[in-house]
């Protein structure tokens, strides 16, 4: 009887084990799609939390070399070349190691700080992702026009300013529109970015524009809303997109400290003794530097010999020469042949010859009363801002590979000056006709360990005969004071400037020319892990 | 008693068992048939978001290596993206300046890229236009790819592609689109 039973059970069992089966095979098909789809999501959740880990790190190394340089620290401890740093994003950690690219011996004028950022991203000490980037610090020659600080705000003719380079100031701008300027055929007065890190009060845009002495004639409604053909008039084809208030503050260097030790070549204490001193630094023979000068010097011209650059230099009643093979070889006072890539110093009838060439950087701890001539290769030349130092441009300042009037093609032979004041001798004899031509990057100025900003580049005597001046380059100072005297609406003395920016300045700066704090991104690649390849 | 319960089963219990065997079966085979099909319908979906993903996925980080370059002859900068132009039609085909590796920060050299689609294949071209040698295969199968260059730094890809159903003469469609933020902007 049991065996009956069982036999008519083992039918209903057969069945569900057949049922079951079926479904089973069903479950198996269906549940086949849902690992491939989980295993895409998951991949793609994990690459894109690596990816911001990473890009976190780098973003970090980014703020904190900016920071550093803001407070005129180098980006990273001068004591070594590498810095890590690390930290976490979630349940990601990230470990950024900052590396400084020394500087190409074979090209020592371009002195601009370069580093490498890579970032790596860890999930349990495994490493998924890293993002490598290059960058460069920007020089502070990529502006047109640099004010630092202005008590009550820079004002600006629109009708006599042109401006065609990044603008910036640590204040805020007042713009004099006059009537009719906005249907008028002038081109805009600035053409590229204006960037400010105040604002005026009560303004839609930062600017006032609200002149005690002119109009007041903005280019927005009465609502606020911009105007924007009357925007493109006065910033050119961005129109009020070109206009930043509330910028990042930039600031001015406080000194020229480690110019002087560019220009001495060593860490070694700089010689006190009046006179030229090539920047020899550990060697005997071979300069590692620049130029150092001790004490004032009544007259600097610059200048080209066969295609070689020359320097004059005349400190009381001693002058001397230094000329840099820069192109060929030369011959010494004695007849001997100066190799290429040499320097000679010649004072008096004693010469010396040095192997290689300086870092085109000449550095003077006095005043520079007079500066002239024709530039040849890439230059800085400085005097001790933190002590007020001065420079005194009497002449045009020009280079030797642009015809004068043309705007430079390259920036083979661009040329920086850096003082505390840049002034500007007045000339009646130099005329909207015949101008002061200068080719350079003109920086007056320097902030006080208290943060006073003082310093700007302007004329000798406002008072002296109008002198025209036409700058290939750019202009940047602490604050700017009057520039002349008006009567009946027209400037009668002092100096007047067309200034014409140079953007070569901006990716090819003068050796050793300021910084700012600011990182210039020149690469920027992704990459996977070894560890973490077919995850 | 016994002899008649071993005599097995009777016509109707026979009839009533069939039927609800033929029942369930017939329940067991539209659901197969429903479930393969629903299967068949998922992996077609599947392979055709697994093309238009996989393709951005490819993209975008080459994409992210783009930069502005300064022109050596006016010093101005070129903007990372040259083709196509910012605000104009989506295009097919996107040209953008990337560094040549090593890099030097002080004087980087830069090169084009392109990356387009053609005959459904997207195509990288690392360097020579003119060479296809050096051209790398990102994906296959795509209908179209439209890129639209929104900012010097945003640019918008759309990637869509289908496959033909198994059976039906229906398709399988996935249209994906993405935002791409070249870092280069975030980190100045």
């Amino acid at each position: 009887m049991s065996r009956i039973r069982t036999e008519r059970q083992g039918v209903a069992l057969l069945m569900a084990i057949m049922f079951l089966a079926a479904l089973f095979t069903l479950s198996l098909l269906l549940l086949a799609v849902l690992p491939l789809e989980m295993r895409a999501t998951g991949r793609q959740k994990l690459e894109t939390e690596a990816f911001y880990a990473a890009e976190a790190g780098v973003l970090h190394a980014l703020a904190w070399m900016e920071t550093r340089a803001s407070k005129g620290q180098p980006a990273i401890p001068s004591s070594s070349d590498k810095h890590k740093l690390s930290g976490s994003l979630a349940n990601w950690k990230w470990e950024a190691w900052i590396e400084k690219i020394p500087v190409n011996p074979s090209n020592p004028e371009d002195s601009r700080p370069a580093f490498t950022v890579r970032s790596t991203a860890f999930l349990d000490k495994t490493r998924y992702r890293s993002v490598s980037v290059a960058l460069c610090q920007e020089s502070m020659s990529r502006f047109a026009w640099f004010e630092e600080s202005g008590s009550e705000g820079l004002w600006i003719g629109a009708d006599s300013f042109q401006i065609d380079g990044p603008f910036h100031t640590n204040r805020f701008i007042q713009i004099n529109v006059p009537s009719g300027f906005y249907s008028s055929g002038k081109p805009p007065t600035f053409t590229q970015g204006v960037t400010m890190a105040g604002a005026a009060p009560n303004s839609p845009d930062g600017i006032n524009y609200n002149c005690p002495f002119g109009t007041n004639n903005p280019p927005y409604d009465s609502q606020g809303r911009p105007i924007e053909n009357r925007y493109r008039k006065l910033f050119g084809e961005g129109g009020s997109s070109n206009v930043l208030p509330r910028a990042k503050k930039i600031q001015l260097p406080s000194g020229a400290e480690n110019l002087a030790s560019e220009a001495w070549g060593s860490g070694l204490p700089p010689p006190t003794q009046v006179g030229v001193h090539p920047g020899l630094g550990s060697s005997s023979n071979r300069l590692e530097g620049g130029l150092y000068i001790v004490g004032d010097v009544n007259k600097m011209t610059l200048g080209v010999s066969g295609g070689n650059r020359t320097l004059s230099i005349t400190q009381g009643s001693t002058t001397v020469k230094v000329l840099e093979t820069l192109s060929g070889t030369a011959l010494a006072p004695d007849g001997s042949v100066i190799p290429k890539d040499s320097t000679m110093i010649q004072a008096g009838d004693e010469f010396k010859v040095y192997s290689g060439l300086t870092n085109g950087l000449v550095y003077c701890t006095g005043d520079i009363k007079s500066l002239s001539g024709v530039n040849r290769g890439k230059r800085t030349i400085a005097v001790d801002v933190a002590r007020d130092k001065d420079i005194t441009i009497t002449g045009d300042l020009t280079r030797a590979d642009t015809a004068v009037g043309q705007a430079p093609s390259g920036s083979r032979d661009s040329m920086g000056v850096v003082g505390h004041n840049i002034w500007i001798q007045n000339s009646a004899s130099f005329t909207e006709a015949n101008p002061l031509d200068i080719y350079a990057a003109l920086l007056g100025g320097r902030r006080g360990a208290d943060g006073k900003v003082s310093g700007y580049v302007g004329p000798t005597d406002v008072y002296g005969p109008l002198t025209r001046v036409r700058l290939f380059g750019g202009l940047m100072m602490g604050d700017k004071d009057t520039w002349g005297k008006y009567s009946g609406g027209s400037q009668y003395s002092g100096m007047t400037l067309e200034s014409r920016y140079d953007p070569h300045l901006a990716n090819n700066p003068p050796p050793y020319f300021p910084s700012i704090a600011k990182f210039r991104v020149v690469s920027y690649r992704e990459e996977h892990e070894q560890a973490a390849v077919g995850w | 008693m016994r002899r008649l319960s071993l005599a097995g089963l009777t016509l109707g219990e026979t009839l009533v068992a069939s039927a609800v065997m033929a029942l369930l079966g017939t329940i067991l085979l539209r659901t197969y048939s429903l479930a393969y099909r629903s299967y068949q319908m998922n992996t077609g979906k599947l392979e055709v978001q697994q093309r238009t993903r996989t393709t951005l996925q490819r993209i975008t980080p080459i994409l992210y290596a783009a930069i502005p370059t300064a022109d050596s002859g006016t010093g101005h900068l070129q903007p990372a993206i040259l083709y196509p132009a910012v605000g104009s039609a989506p295009r097919s085909e996107i040209r953008f300046q990337v560094p040549v590796h090593p890099v030097d920060p002080r004087a980087p050299v830069y090169r084009v890229q392109r990356i387009w689609l053609q005959d459904g294949t997207v195509r990288l071209d690392q360097n020579t236009p003119s060479d296809p040698r050096d051209d790398r295969i990102l994906s296959q199968g795509l209908d179209s790819l439209e890129f639209l260059v929104l900012s010097d730094s945003t640019i918008q890809i759309t990637a869509k592609a289908r496959i033909p159903h198994f059976r039906s003469g229906e398709f399988h469609e996935s249209r994906l689109q993405t935002m791409v933020q070249l870092p280069f902007k975030a980190m100045r």
